[in-house]
């Protein structure tokens, strides 16, 4: 049993926590009182609110996890979260593991950026700065209104439990423990460009000025977002134990589609920085981004979906993110119509063959995607609430709507990067085409002829992997040739090649992003069309064949863990002599069963176990073969990589430094 | 005598069981798995939510399969059984919205958004700048002198 004092530390975060609340309002109001009553010295004070906020927060955060580590049994949330028998990894990681505490950790990250914003904005933007962390500060003190009085992990529990239920078994893996944080850093990453939108509509503030940076932070959100959705989908390939690693699953939409926005963002947001045009456009999809984020917070956190994330059902809650959605959407989008054409764009004019064409054919496709998405998602819970007939929008309508809009993604892919700003030669944008049309095309009648009839959209989606892949490459060898010809003294191949990647680490750290996409696209093709599966009984001895592989069914073994019990069924792949451990564990917190696969990987394919339940000394075993699955975890690290050289080189910004000390000066006539 | 005979049964049943268990044995997968998953696929779980039939390791959706399976059986067609399943459990256990007065509009609003989206585009790449910029007016004959008169000063 623990101490008096460490039994009631938690009350020292609580307090923090109402603190924080505290500041943040004073973060978000400072700036107001400032301007009402010109005194510009005290928006200052908004900025030393950031850090405080944050470090209030982070003492609230430690807190519980310390009253987790501790088995403090009188906080109802680690009471629900945790027993005495959970791995000390999990007890931790449990912070996250449930409703109220996932909410804390939105709520924590969100303050951790807030921080981050006043630091980064002290020297480079400081005129703007107070008004960014008003709006900043709106978001946080909205959802310190949720986490303390409508979902407080800081609850206490009387009389205290001996023992606390247990940690959903489903989340006790260490995908589970990174993908929520990876997922909210995404997700809260976004509510900085659209503090930087919010403020730059108000302020009117000139574009130059704030689009380098808000491209960065979009761009960190971004790949924190697409390791979240990967790491996501490697979680339930890993641990779910249903051969598959995305599901259309609305929780798992709710993370895309703020992915998709956010991508075609990071796009059109080079055309503003290039071509001082699109600035309204590129200010709605900020605002969009976010709004989709809430939305994906809402969609997760009400509960109006029952599925596999969706663990809480509180129906206070709900109401109040979709209010205060609603607020927040309603608010800006009205700002936004009144005052978004505060800048004029400098040209008005493009060409249809121009690279600012094509980024915004991309915003089409994208912006599309995103909307069949939505409508998917939320077409079912619209027909549910208005007439009483339920029906469903599951993976085959997702897979038949969206691959198509994959391809088209992957045409503009190949083509964009080639054509050059303001206006394009035809005749040279053909000549750069022809070989990379040609390879594709042969790629993929090739595919046709080595794996016989498939469906249409695998030697397509090859043709086109091909293509792009051949454009990305070409145009880079044409740039080391080009730097070697104009350089007076003749440079080494490799040196060359080294030297003009890292000139220009922002385009081809874009590209290596584009390279990781087609390695993504390549294992989504393989293991989307030629995945095979056989669910067989077997008893010891038995044999079973999949795809050529053959898995001989040993017999199963039990184990007592320590806070569960395993039945491991042992399939030797006599292939190659490996051996699967697929397990069936039964929770002694909550006795809930759970299955867990056991997988046999080489880059090229999965060989997939499952252990079902047993029957007249038979067992249930599922066996799948999924190629290229690897290809899509290896994808996403080519992405993150590809994100990080980008970020690495600076691009230099209008800094208004000049401006400094003068907060409310120089807007936009 | 009753309880012998319903002995005998099992025992009957077990015996080449038995024998197949002590020999290694391939086990086939029933021809028609092939037709039952791709049923299965397309039926939603009606517990489980997230999932399908196929994938799903809930006891209703095994008797589901089972249920196919048996129709397959029977030798009733794939579209049979969908029907006699969305007769049963209504259009919820389709996880492809079927193209009628409900599910139509999600078959038609992608197409729909698209052609949408790429008209507007389209009209925004078409714009000329033209009527919105204000016409320069013309130059005074003074105005017409002078630059004749810069130019020719020219060397």
């Amino acid at each position: 049993m623990p101490s008096d004092v460490s039994l009631n530390l938690i009350e020292l975060g609580h307090f923090c926590a109402y603190l924080a609340f505290a500041v943040a309002i004073v973060q978000m109001t400072a700036p107001i009182i400032a301007r009402i009553t010109h005194r510009p010295a005290l928006a200052e004070i908004s900025v030393n609110a950031s850090v405080l906020v944050f470090l209030l927060t982070t003492i609230g955060a430690l807190t519980i996890v310390y009253s987790f580590v501790t088995s403090n049994f009188s906080v109802r949330y680690v009471a629900e979260n945790s027993n005495l028998q959970l791995p000390l990894f999990y007890k931790i990681t449990a912070l996250w593991g449930g409703h109220e505490g996932s909410l804390y950790l939105w709520t924590w990250i969100l303050t951790l950026f807030n921080m981050a914003i006043g630091l980064h904005g002290r020297q480079r933007y400081p005129d703007r700065l107070p008004t960014i962390l008003a709006v900043h500060g709106c978001l946080i003190v909205g959802f310190f209104g949720l986490v303390l009085f409508l979902s407080s992990p800081f609850t206490r529990l009387f009389p205290v439990p001996l023992n606390g239920n247990d940690l959903d078994p489903l989340l006790q893996d260490p995908g589970m423990a990174i993908h929520p944080p990876m997922l909210y850093l995404g997700y809260v990453g976004f509510s900085v460009p659209y503090a930087f939108a919010m403020a730059a509509l108000l302020t009117k503030w000139r574009s130059e000025f704030w689009i380098g940076h808000v491209r960065r932070w979009a761009l960190i959100a971004w790949g924190f977002l697409t390791a979240g959705i990967i790491l996501g989908a490697w979680w339930s390939y890993y641990v779910l134990g249903w051969g598959g690693y995305w599901g259309w699953d609305p929780v798992e939409n709710a993370s895309f589609m703020p992915w998709l926005v956010g991508t075609a963002l990071i796009h059109s947001i080079t055309v503003q920085e290039r071509r001082q045009m699109l600035h309204a456009w590129n200010i709605f999809l900020v605002i969009t981004t976010f709004a989709l984020s809430l939305l994906g917070t809402f969609l997760v956190r009400s509960g109006i979906l029952s599925s596999v994330h969706a663990f809480a059902i509180s129906p206070a809650q709900g109401t109040y993110i979709l209010i205060f959605m609603m607020i927040v959407l309603v608010v800006s989008f009205a700002i936004f119509l009144v005052k978004g054409r505060y800048q004029q764009a400098r040209e008005e004019w493009i060409s249809p063959l121009s690279r600012e064409s094509l980024f915004i054919w991309n915003n089409v496709v994208f912006t599309a995607a995103a909307t069949c998405v939505l409508l998917g998602t939320l077409y079912p819970l619209a027909i549910e609430a208005m007439t009483s007939q339920r029906i469903s929008v599951g993976p085959p309508y997702f897979n038949l709507v969206m691959v198509p809009i994959f391809l088209v993604m992957l045409v503009l892919m190949g083509v964009g990067p080639l054509v050059p700003w303001r206006k394009a030669n035809f005749n040279k944008l053909r000549g750069r085409l022809i070989v990379p049309v040609i390879l594709g095309l042969v790629m993929g009648i090739a595919m046709r002829l080595w794996f016989g009839p498939v469906r249409w959209t695998g030697p397509v989606a090859v043709a086109l992997v091909s293509f792009v892949a051949t454009t990305i490459i070409a145009s880079f060898v044409r740039a080391v040739r080009l730097r070697r010809q104009q350089q007076a003294k003749r440079e080494g191949v490799f040196a060359a090649a080294w030297s003009t990647f890292s000139g220009n680490r922002r385009l081809y750290g874009g590209m290596v992003v584009h390279m990781g996409i087609l390695v993504i696209a390549l294992g989504l093709t393989g293991s989307g069309l030629f995945q095979e599966s056989k669910l067989v009984m077997m008893a010891p001895g038995n044999i079973v064949q999949v795809a050529g592989y053959r898995l001989r069914f040993d017999g199963v073994m039990h184990f007592h863990h320590a806070n569960y019990f395993a039945t491991q069924g042992r399939l030797r792949l006599l292939n190659d002599g490996a051996l699967l451990t697929p397990e069936r564990r039964v929770f002694s917190g909550n006795q809930m069963g759970i299955s867990r696969p056991s997988i046999n990987s080489n880059p090229l394919r999965d060989v997939y176990a499952v252990i079902g339940t047993s029957h007249d000394g038979k067992w249930a075993v599922h066996v799948y073969v999924n190629p290229l699955v690897n290809f899509l975890w290896f994808g996403g690290l080519i992405v993150l990589c590809g994100v990080g050289l980008s970020l690495s080189y600076r691009f230099r910004t209008a800094r208004s430094r000049v401006d400094a000390g003068a907060p409310w000066s120089a807007p936009v006539k | 005598m009753r309880h012998g005979r319903a002995l005998l049964v099992p025992v009957l049943v077990l015996i080449p069981l038995l024998a197949f268990a002590a020999a290694p044995t391939v086990v086939h997968e029933n021809v028609l798995r092939k037709r039952e998953i791709a049923i299965a696929q397309q039926l939603r779980c009606t517990v489980c939510q997230g999932e399908s039939v196929a994938e799903s390791n809930a006891g209703i959706a095994r008797d589901m399969r089972r249920l196919i399976r048996q129709k397959l059986a029977a030798g009733e067609s794939s579209q049979q059984i969908m029907n006699y399943f969305v007769h049963r459990y209504g259009d919820f256990i389709l996880l492809k919205p079927r193209f009628d007065a409900l599910g139509s509009f999600l078959w038609i609003a992608p197409i729909v958004l698209f052609v949408v989206l790429s008209g507007v585009a389209y009209g925004f790449l078409r714009r000329r700048p033209a009527s919105k910029r204000p016409v320069a007016p013309a130059l005074s004959p003074e105005d017409v002198a002078r630059v004749q008169a810069a130019r020719r000063d020219e060397p």
